[in-house]
């Protein structure tokens, strides 16, 4: 008979077993070998010799160190090693949380016996026998301990037989690897129950809508939607909201992440115990003529949404509050955190909420990142990321993002459904990728740098010669964001207020103004 | 020691109590003095600033050219209101308190030769 185990394409696995239990054998019969990390390898590396004790704190700070090196960039790593102490294996399970990989153990439970004598017949090095059963002791201590200590999938096997049928490792894509997809999509942000204002944005897109029954039809086939979450609260109909959006994902139109919001009705619904507020006791008042049916659907359907998605081969990623780039494709705790609440500096501002800090700001990822949850009067295009929450709900209106084309659509608020407790619709001068475009960052001009062209590939920058550029440009240079390119003679002008024109150099420098350029 | 400029953001200088800058700012051209103060004051946000700059004021006791400055190097050189002005500005935009002490022998009208203003970040 043939067994296979399942494990995430993205893991950290950890070999668990006493000497002589044979995880060499079955690492190598089970992974690519770049992909093993062995303690006596690494042992071997450092001392020539990989039965050398002596070496072993040095060996596993090594090992340590490729492990970490193969998750940052996104590689399944086998550790090799006895792992029998609790202390050893929590550094292991740290680092895949550093790095949000999922921890995943493989335990060779031999008997006692089956061990001693695997260990008696080995050509490499044979250990004494007490060494043998103070493994088995340790091991039979750790096997209850270990899903307690945050691994996610354990397989255990307690026989050679057992250990021999297991012949294939079944590599399970993660739930937000959609990279494969490339159809184009409508991408929406925060409904909030604006119902209506959500049925015309859909016609308006070009979907045949039935309001009654909450459904829609797709004129063009391959496009589908994607919903970025908080579908619920301070809106009129939440019920409506969520009934079109779980038909539309559940006849393979739509795809939805959660929001913040979604998620604490959810929690409500549960039973669990949440505070009535900050327009839940909305949804709860609507949800009363609802079916108990309806209810325990929705509370599926939430508790089933997937906190992020990356499609187009690595290229569009989706999140409710959006994604940093080490997060994008991971599975944690902390990125299931992140993509529903984004981040904050832990202050609260003067209107009593915890003041969001804006992880775009510093974002430099390939992924273009659509995202909401951060009400702005226009949908902000910054570094790559864009926040298409434009407060609908606020009084602003329901904005989607079309992809590939990255056209905006939009419709606006009826009316102003709920008073945001901090004031969104205030403006900024240009545009916040104007406002952050003054700010430069340091690393990105000292040390040795590595300059991407597209004529000369990469280009070498020695250090030497960013110590002087940085002088030099810093002292007698032009403002940077100048330097870039040379400025067109004249600004793409709004078209002309002027009747019968087209264009009139007024609405140019008056664009000019605006940036307070002044010559 | 490490090198940098002030017109970047750095995060090497983040988290310090401190920070001093002592007849720094008027060797910036005064366009790029935005992009200092958001380095200073919002990136690297001390608890405390401590910063001088010539007072323009008091060249009036050395010479009758007003547009001379005291070194060639010199982009700008701030009177007491402009040094004021620019003072209240910082508090205003980035949530920091300020005091201004005078540095230097007092000419009887035009003040001293440098002066300090003392910023301390609010809620700190």
């Amino acid at each position: 008979m043939k067994t296979t185990i399942n494990l995430p394409e993205l893991a950290l696995v950890l070999l668990i077993g006493p000497s002589g239990s044979g995880k060499s054998t079955l690492a190598k019969r089970l992974f690519k070998s770049t992909e093993i990390v062995s303690s006596d390898f690494c042992r071997a590396l450092i001392a020539d010799d990989e039965n050398s004790m002596e070496a072993t704190s040095d060996a596993f700070d090594l090992a340590h160190d490729i492990i970490a090196k193969r998750l940052k960039r996104g590689l399944l790593t086998v550790l090799d090693a006895t792992n029998l102490r609790p202390e050893d294996r929590k550094i292991c399970v740290d680092i895949a949380k550093k790095y949000h990989v999922i921890p995943c153990a493989i335990v060779l439970n031999l008997p006692e016996s089956v061990c001693q004598k695997q260990n008696k017949e080995r050509t490499d090095r044979v250990l004494s026998s007490r060494v043998i059963s103070n493994h088995i002791q340790q091991l039979r201590k750790s096997v209850f301990k270990l899903k307690y200590e945050g691994f996610r999938h354990i397989y255990e096997f307690k026989s050679i037989e057992e250990i021999a049928e297991l012949q294939e490792v079944h590599r399970e894509a993660l739930w937000n690897n959609r990279k494969a997809e490339h159809s184009p999509f409508d991408i929406i942000g925060d409904i909030h129950g604006c119902y209506d204002e959500l049925c015309e944005l859909l016609t308006k897109l070009g979907y045949e809508v039935d309001k009654a029954t909450f459904t829609v039809h797709a004129i063009e086939p391959s496009r589908r939607l994607i919903f970025l979450g908080d579908l619920v609260d301070q809106g009129p109909d939440s019920p409506a909201v969520l009934k079109l959006v779980m038909n539309t994902v559940e006849s393979g139109l739509a795809l939805c992440v959660p929001g913040n919001h979604d998620i604490k009705l959810m929690r409500y619904l549960n039973g669990k115990n949440v505070q009535i507020k900050h327009g839940l006791e909305l949804t709860v008042e609507q949800l009363a003529n609802e079916s108990d049916e309806f209810k325990q659907k929705a509370k599926t359907f939430i508790d089933k949404l997937v906190s992020h998605y990356v499609f187009d081969d690595g290229k569009l990623v989706v999140a409710h509050a959006g994604l940093k780039e080490e997060m994008q494709g991971r599975g944690s705790g902390a990125v299931h955190e992140f993509c529903l609440y984004g981040e904050t500096t832990g202050e609260i501002d003067e209107f009593g909420l915890p003041v969001r800090y804006n992880w775009a700001s510093e974002y430099q990822g390939k992924a273009l990142v659509v995202y909401g949850h951060t009400p702005v009067p226009e949908a902000q295009w910054f570094n790559n990321t864009i926040d298409i929450d434009t407060g609908c709900v606020f009084g602003g209106k329901l904005t989607v993002l079309r992809y590939p084309e990255r056209e905006l659509v939009s419709i606006d608020a009826q009316r102003t459904y709920c008073q945001p407790a901090r004031p969104f619709l205030t403006a900024t001068k240009v545009s916040l990728q104007s406002d952050n475009d003054d700010v430069l960052d340091v690393g990105d001009l000292i040390g040795k740098q590595l300059v991407e062209t597209k004529l000369m590939g990469h280009v070498t920058l020695r250090e030497g010669n960013t110590i002087t550029a940085l002088e030099a440009m810093s002292r007698f240079a032009i403002h940077p964001k100048w330097l870039i390119y040379l400025p067109p003679t004249m600004s793409p002008s709004e078209t002309s207020s002027v009747p019968e024109l087209l264009e009139h150099p007024q609405e140019a420098f008056h664009y000019f103004k605006k940036t307070e350029l002044i010559r | 020691m490490i090198q940098g400029a002030l017109t970047y953001r750095d995060q090497r200088l983040a988290g310090f109590e401190a920070a001093v800058l002592i007849e720094v700012i008027e060797h910036l051209d005064a366009d790029r003095l935005p992009a200092l103060e958001r380095a200073v004051f919002e990136f690297a946000a001390p608890q405390y600033v401590i910063l001088t700059t010539p007072n323009k004021d008091w060249n009036v006791t050395f010479t009758e050219d007003a547009a001379l400055m005291r070194h060639k190097d010199h982009r700008f050189e701030w009177t007491r209101a402009e040094f004021t002005n620019w003072c209240q500005k910082i508090q205003k935009k980035f949530s920091y308190s300020f005091t201004i002490k005078s540095l230097g022998e007092e000419s009887e009208t035009n003040g001293v030769p440098s002066q300090m203003a003392i910023f301390k970040k609010e809620n700190a």
